[in-house]
């Protein structure tokens, strides 16, 4: 039986083992550098990534032939391009760069979902890190971790998930996938870069891994919009 | 914890004291050693409550400007520790370390025959803890050992009264349960 003085007890006992402030404190300071210097590295490489964005832009609109039109025009026809227009003029070009228009830098405040918001869905709905494992292997995906942030994120949107809390995977394999590679590959196709994820990431806390395949996810389920 | 005494400063008659925000150094300075105490007590190993309360400074640096501004600092940094070992995340992180038990370790270190007794309950006691969920720990170690009320617990873990009263009820009966069963043996 234990009483409150023993439960008292117990936890002073554990916190009087505390360690030493100041070797923390040693070890804040350097966590704080390397934040620093992470960050430094990632603005060098947001600037680079906004130069040759602003490069390839100048680019395709020098070498779009002058007679193509007034540039108001040239304008709407790059941003909707439509089969049913009758004026020849305003045709997109064949100088049109085929990359995806640089997106509007990924924020914290620009995604609906965090990471740490779709864990707490996936927490809260009663799922545990045995059922994160057993939906990694029907997912076919290596990392449990991303697929509890995928799964808290498709409950947050109120779907449901192949299996329930503590539940076998279904014998058939019903709502199996194939990896979160669609995640992945709409990240890219949406405009983002390495240097998106690792911002991301950065502010987020997680890694680049996870901040691209929730961005990834939240992209095919409409939740996101690269250009708002 | 005890703040510092405030340093000496001359007001002129009519002329309103400057508010000096503290900076964060200083502010790390005051709370580190009562933080580290208490994120060991929740953790309930040394180690693990030192690195989850430095890498909650380290993000406290980043975000001082916001955190100095809320009513209580201190309580905003104790809010985060609790979150941060709570987290999915550090769960994932620490699932493979697996602390030797203390009543191994007393096992090996052969303590005094006539303490042995007293230890082996502290023993039983802290293994008992150990072996609750992370949530309901977190609750006793707020009620119990920082001594706030439920109502506050359930600001600090942002979940209802109830849901706080009903964990640290859950923990309590399992500790018990747990207690019975050691004696039968």
């Amino acid at each position: 039986m234990s009483s409150d003085d023993d439960l008292r007890r117990a936890f002073g006992e554990d916190a009087a083992r505390a360690a030493d402030p100041d070797e923390v404190w040693v070890g804040v300071q350097q966590g704080v550098r390397r934040r620093r210097q992470r960050r430094e590295r990632v603005g060098a490489a947001l600037v680079l990534t906004a130069v040759a964005g602003l490069a390839i832009s100048l680019g395709a609109y020098l070498g779009a032939p002058q007679e193509a039109g007034p540039p108001a025009e040239r304008t709407t026809a790059t941003a909707s391009p439509s089969p049913t227009s009758s004026t020849p003029s305003t045709a997109p070009t064949p100088s049109t760069p085929s990359t995806p228009p640089t997106p509007p830098p990924l924020t914290d405040a620009a995604v609906p979902v965090s990471p740490a918001d779709a864990r707490q869905a996936f927490d809260d709905a009663g799922y545990t890190e045995d059922d994160a494992r057993r939906l990694a292997d029907l997912w076919r995906w290596g990392d449990p971790a991303h697929v509890a942030v995928v799964a808290g994120a498709d409950l947050l949107a109120g779907e449901q998930l192949p299996l329930a809390p503590g539940e076998a995977a279904p014998a058939g394999g019903e709502g199996g996938r194939d990896g979160l590679y669609e995640e992945l590959a709409a990240f890219g196709e949406a405009g983002y870069t390495q240097a998106d994820a690792t911002a991301l990431a950065e502010e987020w806390d997680e890694d680049e891994q996870t901040a691209k395949v929730l961005v990834g996810h939240l992209l095919l389920q409409g939740r996101l919009r690269p250009n708002g | 914890m005890t703040s510092p005494p405030p340093a000496a400063r001359v007001v002129h008659p009519g002329t309103a004291l400057p508010e000096e925000p503290e900076s964060f150094e200083v502010f790390a300075h005051r709370v580190l050693p009562d933080l580290l105490r208490y994120g060991t007590a929740l953790a309930g190993d040394r180690h693990v409550g030192a690195d989850v309360v430095q890498d909650v400074m380290v993000r406290a640096h980043e975000r001082w400007g916001r955190i100095r501004r809320a009513d209580r600092p201190d309580l905003y940094l104790k809010r985060m520790v609790t979150n941060e070992h709570l987290s999915w995340r550090r769960r994932w992180h620490t699932r493979s370390v697996v602390p030797t038990d203390d009543v191994v370790l007393h096992a090996r270190a052969a303590p005094a025959p006539d303490a042995a007794d007293q230890l082996a309950d502290r023993d039983d006691l802290r293994r008992r803890l150990a072996e609750l969920p992370r949530r309901q720990r977190a609750v006793l170690v707020l009620r119990f050992y920082e001594g706030l009320d439920d109502a506050e617990i359930a600001q600090v873990l942002g979940v209802a009264p109830g849901t706080v009263r009903s964990s640290a009820s859950r923990a309590l009966a399992a500790l018990r349960r747990e207690a019975t069963t050691e004696e039968e043996r």
